[in-house]
């Protein structure tokens, strides 16, 4: 079976019931593939994390003070907390989206993405407008990109963090709209898995992120 | 297997998302407390307890075990 065949045809829930002839050998070659698969979006997964650990490790290296102490600038506790419960809880319906489709409850399943692509979008503005500020009449940000090292890290981190955010947000809804049309089953979702599992490694990372940003360190005032 | 051990299996995954989705979010706040509690601030700790919600998302959220195991799809 080819890659391509695997992403539209025996996903397709009506698609899985024509090939039902098919049979067991048709379900362990699909499994076999979705295990290749798999394997490939772990080696993907260790390949960005390189750029994460990058960005964490210039965050270290950077943010010292006077005496080589740990610093971190000023920036909103409040906003930072909630964002990341946001993105915590996006999670968790992802997870409920995954394990709906196995058990083939499709309702739930289509339910649980939206609003996981609600919580992804919630934490998208949190971070644009409440961090980086983009609309000062609104909220004032605490930091500009060309505040030194640290508007360039903060900027750095949460940037490159939110454009992963933004494409697992545009993922999951392309994934909707196909479970809407009747794609995916019980059998076989490689689809729903492979976006759930990348929308739980961008979760991952902002698990570091968030301490290394907002909480480690003593709090120093960036000059502006 | 029977329907009944089925549904108390699927009733047993939802529950598992729950409880992991619970703990991260104690963990989260432990973690906003202890950076604002000295001597509580430290790098190790802080560090210890994002690695702990990072074991708990590697392992029940992307199923990591998944790619060494045979029958889970």
């Amino acid at each position: 079976m080819t890659a391509t065949a695997i992403e539209h045809g025996p996903e397709h829930g009506h698609a899985a019931d024509d090939h039902h002839h098919a049979g067991d050998s048709g379900l362990a070659t699909y499994l076999e593939n979705t295990r290749r698969n798999r394997l490939g979006m772990w080696l993907f997964f260790a390949s960005e994390a390189f750029l994460f650990l990058a960005l964490l490790v210039t965050r270290f290296y950077l943010w010292r003070g006077p005496h080589g102490e740990v610093v971190r600038p000023e920036l909103d506790q409040f906003a930072g907390l909630i964002v990341t419960v946001v993105l915590l809880l996006s999670s968790y319906f992802m997870n409920r989206a995954e394990v709906s489709i196995a058990n083939d409850k499709r309702t739930d399943f289509l339910t649980s993405l939206l609003i996981t692509a609600f919580l992804g979008t919630a934490f998208l503005v949190g971070v644009v407008v409440w961090e980086w500020g983009m609309f000062p009449g609104i909220v004032k940000g605490h930091l500009k990109p060309t505040d030194g090292v640290f508007g360039a890290v903060v900027f750095g981190m949460t940037g490159m963090h939110a454009l992963h955010v933004l494409s697992g947000v545009i993922l999951i809804l392309n994934v909707w709209w196909l479970g809407r049309k009747g794609h995916f089953s019980g059998e076989r979702h490689w689809g729903v898995e492979a976006c759930a599992i990348y929308w739980h490694y961008v979760d991952l990372v902002w698990i570091f992120f968030y301490p290394a940003i907002y909480l480690i360190g003593t709090t120093i005032d960036v000059p502006h | 297997m029977s329907e009944q051990s089925r549904t108390k299996r699927k009733s047993a995954i939802y529950r598992e998302g729950i409880i992991v989705a619970v703990i991260l979010a104690i963990l989260t706040i432990v973690e906003y407390y202890a950076a604002i509690t000295p001597p509580f601030d430290s790098f190790a700790i802080l560090m210890i307890l994002a690695l702990l919600k990072g074991i708990l998302v590697v392992n029940y959220f992307m199923h990591i075990r998944s790619i060494w195991s045979e029958d889970e799809h």
